[in-house]
């Protein structure tokens, strides 16, 4: 339909982005949680880095197949492959391949002042999340809200994104810092 | 990733005027790993003399508990409503959340401290608690006191990390 067309091609239009981004956790009643910040980065097919700087540090990198899990405060790593119900976080819904969307998600579209609103409700009833909503302005990704079952939202913005700059693929590659413990999952 | 600088790890002495502070906040990181399932959340942890109260919540603070504890009482709300009561943290906190999180020796390991009992340090930083394996791999300063800010507790495959990220040291700590 046409809402999941237009997504879709603003989604291809994405080979690469960089962005810092603030997120922000809210209580059902709205109630601010948690504020965290970092940045993100991601090119196609399938890698991204997400980096959470405070109030706990955090890293988050996918070379498509695996995806590695750092936390330096807990000097741990935790890796594991990239499984179907995981693929659905703003980060890999973002840099994955998305042709099949509107199989695990009914998606409609709507506009508020200059910015198109897409709303993503999984079907399925295992996902991570109620509903995913992401905003965009002029054709770019600015923000992504997401919902879960307890009603709580996660609010994601995306501070000066730069698209389509040339990304080494190498910048997606773990390195695993020494004295590390892993857990393979 | 921020890496400060790490400050020497100190010996048992040195950590013994955080015997006397007893009243805290520790805001950090839980990570408990069994050998097969992996729990991680975050906490929320304040302790007023004997009484305490812990907020576990989840990565993406789902899932919040809350426990309140006295000596011989304790009880937990969890983020369905339930509350749940009974005499030791230990047996609630599997009872509630399914977890084996040892609370009563963690007030004292948290500090830097053997918990109360027989115990033998097998290095400075190494700890040897009944069938508990407790290792301080990391320390910070907080007022001139030597607190940890990464606690490693082992008993056979089964095994928690705490990372505390803030330490909050309240005005009521005797001198």
């Amino acid at each position: 339909d046409q809402a999941e067309q237009q997504l879709q091609a603003y989604l291809a239009e994405i080979r690469s982005l960089e962005a810092g981004f603030e997120q922000q956790l809210l209580d059902a009643r709205g109630q601010r949680m948690q504020k965290t910040e970092g940045e993100m980065r991601l090119l196609k097919p399938g890698r991204f880095y997400w980096e959470t700087r405070n109030p706990f540090p955090e890293v988050l990198v996918s070379d498509g197949e695996s995806l590695w899990l750092y936390d330096p405060d807990l000097e741990q790593v935790t890796i594991q492959k990239l499984d179907q119900r995981m693929a659905y976080t703003p980060a890999l819904i973002l840099s994955g391949e998305t042709a099949t969307l509107s199989d695990d998600f009914e998606i409609t579209r709507r506009q508020e002042s200059q910015q198109e609103i897409f709303t993503l409700t999984p079907l399925a009833g295992d996902s991570l999340f109620e509903q995913m909503e992401l905003y965009f302005r002029d054709g770019q990704i600015e923000a992504i809200h997401l919902e879960d079952s307890l009603g709580q939202k996660t609010r994601v913005e995306l501070l000066n994104p730069r698209y389509n700059q040339p990304l080494d693929p190498s910048g997606f590659d773990f390195v695993l810092p020494e004295n590390v413990d892993v857990i393979q999952e | 990733c921020a890496s400060h600088p790490l400050p020497p790890v100190p010996k048992p002495d040195s950590v013994a005027p955080n015997a006397k502070l007893w009243h805290w906040q520790v805001q950090g990181r839980l990570a408990i790993n069994d050998g097969q399932e992996r729990h991680s959340a975050n906490l929320d942890w304040q302790q007023q003399g004997f009484e305490y109260e812990l907020m576990i919540f989840g990565p993406l603070g789902q899932g919040r508990a809350r426990l309140e504890g006295q000596p011989f009482r304790v009880r937990l709300t969890t983020s369905d409503g339930k509350t749940l009561e009974a005499s030791s943290p230990e047996q609630l906190i599997r009872e509630g959340l399914g977890w084996d999180l040892p609370l009563s020796n963690l007030i004292y390991w948290v500090r830097g401290l053997p918990a109360p009992g027989e115990h033998l340090y097998l290095d400075t930083q190494l700890l040897r608690q009944g069938h508990w394996e407790v290792e301080w791999r990391r320390f910070t300063e907080v007022e001139g006191y030597q607190l940890p800010s990464l606690i490693i507790a082992r008993q056979g495959n089964f095994e928690l990390r705490l990372a505390v990220n803030t330490w909050t040291l309240h005005r009521n700590n005797q001198p």
